[in-house]
Order: C-alpha cells, then sequence, then structure tokens
C-alpha cells in the first residue's frame, strides 16, 4: 500500500496519482482536509515499528505501508480549522494527529519522499552550497555580512553581484544595484547574503533515485520562477546532461538522502556547471507540464518499489 | 587552546570549562547572548573553501584561521538582539540566523564537537521514536515508544521514565559508568555514528524483566554525569 499525503487537488499529489493508477498499484490519499475522519496509533519496539491508520471506515496496517509520499501543509492553515481557537477540539485533534503521522513517517521502514530531516539541508543555502561543492559542482562565491565595506571589496573582487535569503524564507534572488548599494547600511543589523551574478543559461535537474530529467530554462529575469509577476517571459525545454554532471545529480541527491529532488544548476557559456541549490519538494508539475516529461511517473515507479 | 560555546547559565558548560583548565587547556567561553551581540559578521564560501570572521562586542576575535578545537553547546539563536531589532521581522531574522550560524559552524576547520545540524545547532535534536529506530538497528534494547492521534501532541517529545545511569559517546569511544555493561559499547558507538554526532548521551533504565534498556538521548548530555572519563575522551577529542 501507497500513501499520498497532503491536500488531494495539489498538482504534484494528483499527477503521482494519476501514475499510481496507470500502474495499478494500490493506493490512499490522506487527504488533509479530511483529518477530522483521521486516526493514527503505532509503536516502536522489538518487534519493528507497527500500528493502524483509520481514514474514515478504512483501516490501514503500517506495516503493510511500503511507499509515502508527502507533501502536506501546515495543518494549522486548513480551511477547516478556520477560526477555531487553539483548544478547539477540531484543532487539537488535528494538530495530534498530523504530529503523530509526522514522526511514524520518519522512521517508517518503507520509501519515503521525502523524509523531513534530509530536507533541512535546504534550510541554509550556505551550508548546502558546502554539500554541493563536495560534489564537484561549482558554487558561486557567496558573502554573508553585517560590514557594508566588506559587500563593496566582495564587489570590487566579483563585480555584478546578487543578494538573497541564507534560509529558505523569502527566497527570492535580486540582483544588487545602485539603490541597494545607497542603502547598505542596513545590513548592520542582520547579516545578508551576496552572491556573485553568474551568468548562463539555468536547468532544473530533478533526480528520482537514478533517473534524472533536466529541464533548460529561457527567462528575462534573474529569478524565473518570478518573471511572470512583472511581465517576463520564461521558456522551458527538455534536455540531456553531459554523463559526468547526470552522474553527479544522483549522487549528489544519495548523499543528501533524497529520493526526489529538484537541483537548480546554471551553464555557464564555458561549459561550466554551477549548482545553487537542492530543493528537496520539488514542484516538478511546472516543469513537467512544459516539457512533457515523465516525472510523475518515475516518482510513483520508486514508490511502487522499481 | 579551546572554544567552549553556550548559552547563559549552561552548568554543564561551565563545568566542562573548569575541568578543561585544570587539565592546562586553555579555555574561552563565548556565549549565545555574545554571540548576538557581536559588532561583526564576515563568512565567505565558494567551491574550493569557507571561512569565517566574528569580532564579539567586547573586543575579541572569532577567526577560523586561528582554527582553535570548539565544544558547541549552543542549543539556539541568541534573540535577544534579534527581537530588539527585527520588529515583525523576527521570525524571518531568526531563520537567517540560524542559517548562517549552521554554515559558520559546519565550515568551521578545526574539531567541533558537535557540529551543527538543520535539526539542532548542537547536532540534531531527534524524536524519542527517532532514537529508538536507531537503538533497533544497533541491536541495543530500548523501551518501547508508542504514540497517537489520541495523545496531547505537547507530550509527544517526553519519557516519563528517570533515568538510573547515562553513557556516553566521544568521538567514537564509549564512556560506560561501572554499572552499565561493556557490551553496550559498541552499539552505542554505532547509535551516535548514525545520528551524525560526536558527542552524545544515552540515558538507560533497568528491570528485572528487560535489564538495561534506552530510554532517552541527546546530542547535549549532561557533562558533570560522566565525570573525569568524559572530560579526559572530549580533551582528547577536542585534541586541546
Amino acid at each position: 500500500m501507497i500513501l499520498l499525503a497532503g491536500i488531494r487537488s495539489e498538482s504534484p499529489l494528483a499527477l503521482v496519482a494519476a501514475a499510481l493508477r496507470r500502474r495499478g498499484a494500490a493506493f490512499r490519499f490522506v487527504h488533509q482536509r479530511d483529518v477530522a475522519d483521521h486516526a493514527i496509533a503505532w509503536r516502536i519496539d522489538e518487534r519493528g515499528v507497527t500500528g493502524i491508520l483509520s481514514l474514515g471506515a478504512e483501516r490501514i496496517a503500517l506495516e503493510e505501508v511500503t511507499g509515502l509520499y508527502t507533501r502536506m501543509m501546515d495543518d494549522r492553515l486548513l480551511p477547516e480549522l478556520d477560526g477555531l481557537g487553539e483548544d478547539h477540539p477540531a484543532r487539537r485533534h488535528a494538530r495530534a494527529f498530523h504530529d503523530s503521522f509526522f514522526h511514524w513517517s520518519e522512521i517508517a521502514p518503507g520509501r519515503v519522499v521525502n523524509r523531513a530531516e534530509p530536507q533541512g539541508s535546504n534550510g541554509s543555502k550556505p551550508y548546502q552550497a558546502q554539500l554541493i561543492a563536495r560534489h564537484g559542482f561549482l558554487v558561486p562565491p557567496t558573502l554573508i555580512t553585517n560590514d557594508p565595506e566588506a559587500v563593496l571589496a566582495f564587489r570590487r573582487t566579483h563585480g555584478a553581484l546578487v543578494y538573497k535569503s541564507i534560509s529558505a524564507v523569502r527566497s527570492i534572488v535580486k540582483r544588487l544595484d545602485a539603490d541597494d548599494i545607497a542603502r547598505l547600511d542596513a545590513i548592520r543589523w542582520c547579516a545578508v547574503q551576496f552572491q556573485a551574478a553568474i551568468e548562463g543559461i539555468n536547468v532544473r535537474v530533478h533526480v528520482v533515485g537514478e533517473k534524472v530529467f533536466a529541464t533548460e530554462i529561457a527567462s528575462t529575469h534573474v529569478d524565473y520562477r518570478y518573471a511572470h509577476v512583472d511581465g517576463g517571459e520564461t521558456r522551458l525545454s527538455a534536455v540531456t546532461l553531459p554523463r559526468a554532471v547526470r552522474a553527479r545529480c544522483i549522487a549528489l541527491s544519495r548523499e543528501l538522502d533524497l529520493p526526489f529532488s529538484g537541483i537548480d544548476l546554471m551553464r555557464t557559456p564555458r561549459g561550466d556547471y554551477y549548482c545553487f541549490e537542492v530543493n528537496p519538494q520539488p514542484g516538478f508539475s511546472y516543469y513537467q507540464g512544459h516539457t512533457g516529461q515523465p516525472i510523475a511517473t518515475a516518482v510513483a515507479r520508486y514508490l511502487a518499489g522499481g | 587552546m579551546a572554544l567552549i560555546l553556550c548559552e547563559e547559565g549552561d552548568v554543564a558548560a561551565a563545568w566542562a570549562a573548569e575541568q578543561l583548565r585544570h587539565r592546562g587547556v586553555a579555555v574561552d567561553v563565548v556565549t549565545s547572548d555574545a554571540l548576538g551581540a557581536a559588532t561583526r559578521w564576515v563568512h565567505r564560501v565558494d567551491s574550493r573553501t569557507a571561512d569565517v570572521e566574528i569580532d564579539l562586542a567586547d573586543g575579541r576575535l572569532i577567526r577560523s584561521a586561528a582554527a582553535v578545537p570548539i565544544l558547541n553547546r549552543l542549543s539556539l539563536v541568541p534573540l535577544r538582539a534579534l527581537r530588539a531589532a527585527a520588529g515583525q521581522d523576527y521570525g524571518y531574522a531568526v531563520q537567517e540566523m540560524f542559517a548562517l550560524y549552521l554554515s559558520w559552524l559546519h565550515a568551521w576547520p578545526a574539531p567541533v564537537i558537535n557540529r551543527p545540524a538543520p535539526q539542532g545547532l548542537s547536532g540534531a535534536y531527534r524524536h524519542p521514536s527517532a532514537w529508538r529506530a536507531f537503538a533497533a538497528e544497533a541491536g541495543l534494547a530500548f523501551r518501547p515508544w508508542a504514540q497517537s492521534s489520541a495523545d496531547p501532541p505537547a507530550l509527544s517529545w517526553t519519557t516519563s521514565e528517570p533515568a538510573a545511569a547515562t553513557a556516553f559517546v566521544v568521538a567514537g569511544r564509549a564512556v560506560l559508568p561501572p554499572l552499565l555493561p561493556p557490551t553496550l559499547a559498541e552499539p552505542l558507538i554505532h547509535v551516535a555514528a548514525r545520528a551524525r554526532l560526536a558527542l552524545a548521551g544515552f540515558d538507560f533504565a533497568h528491570d528485572a524483566k528487560q535489564g538495561w534498556a534506552m530510554v532517552g538521548a541527546s546530542p547535549l548530555p549532561h557533562l558533570p554525569a560522566g565525570g573525569e572519563a568524559v572530560i579526559g575522551a572530549l580533551a582528547e577529542a577536542l585534541g586541546a
């Protein structure tokens, strides 16, 4: 039995469900909006991890769960709980279910895409960059500082700069322009991350186990994800990576303990590959929709043990 | 020379500093609040190297170029200065500072016990069930853990059973109190390695039926419980 946890209509979850249906694989949604009808009880002892997941009237033995694809939203934001106080029984049940389900998923013996612990590396971009660099990818020269003078010196060395958050929060890339330089003193209260601007073509690589899907992105904006907001344009096309880069992507994803990852690369005019980050919860539907790459099929195959 | 990073009032850190000084090791203690009040941060990362320079408000300088070993007992990013400065951006600022601390401590070129992890600045802080999964893998006896959606989530991190003995693993070496059988050493070393911890404490309870069984574990153990033996192992691991 395979579980798909999250909001049933969310694109990645729906695409994987469709792929599992095509395979004839047995699966169930753990649909968060139905949490009032869900319950879970489990234990770990010398016999292993055992328990029961109740989805409405159906009882599923957790020992029979061989795969889990989890894209759960913050249960506190579920529309069904709108307006309910912290101590409302429905809210307390939702919290308890999600907490218990989450801790089970971290030690469940089956295939889990992806467990929470390894997803943590994405919470610090410079930390993850150090892990990435070990795999032979170039990473952009990076400076994190609250010292305006250090930024100006870094700019003299590297030329054009971008800045972005250090963590995964508010992760939008912006070019450092003259207006930013004029207000550089504002960084004194909290360090900011600056990077040398790397010119080239963005390539998003989805790794599913040993399968690799690469998408080249041509965009009018530095951060292609937000081009449409400013009236810009982004075009996506499937590409084949050089064998060595492809192997590096698989090895990186494996070392980060991520069966499914979205790796952001940039190919420079010289043919070097920089790696900006590894997304542990890739919203792949955007890329699959534009290129026709069978990413959901690969995730379904992985979950089914293939 | 060694650096101890800790929270204000960390009794175990103060004890470790004193014990290391007794052994002739020069120790500088830097608290979380002192780091939070640092006047200058410079942390660089590129494809080959990473370094850090921190200027503390009291004039002390922390430089990765000096490469002193660190006993790291930080549990939170310093919040006092952030709370005062960040206003509505406080939550964002906390995330940003955690990301910075994770990176610079990971990059530090000398021994750091423990290195930080995304789940904790002194190494991953794990749920009791996760420690039990590692123990099961290692063949280490442990008390069962049960959880359900009928339980209050706030209780899901607590264990009710008191410890009768605490064992330590320091840099791949088990330090066991005389009460505990030496056969526990190997599985404990395995669990610490799986948890990617250079330093870990393991609490054990005893009953006639099961014998000694693990009831809890921590990347931030109460060091005085390990006495001289733990300090000796730490001093060696720090190379101080």
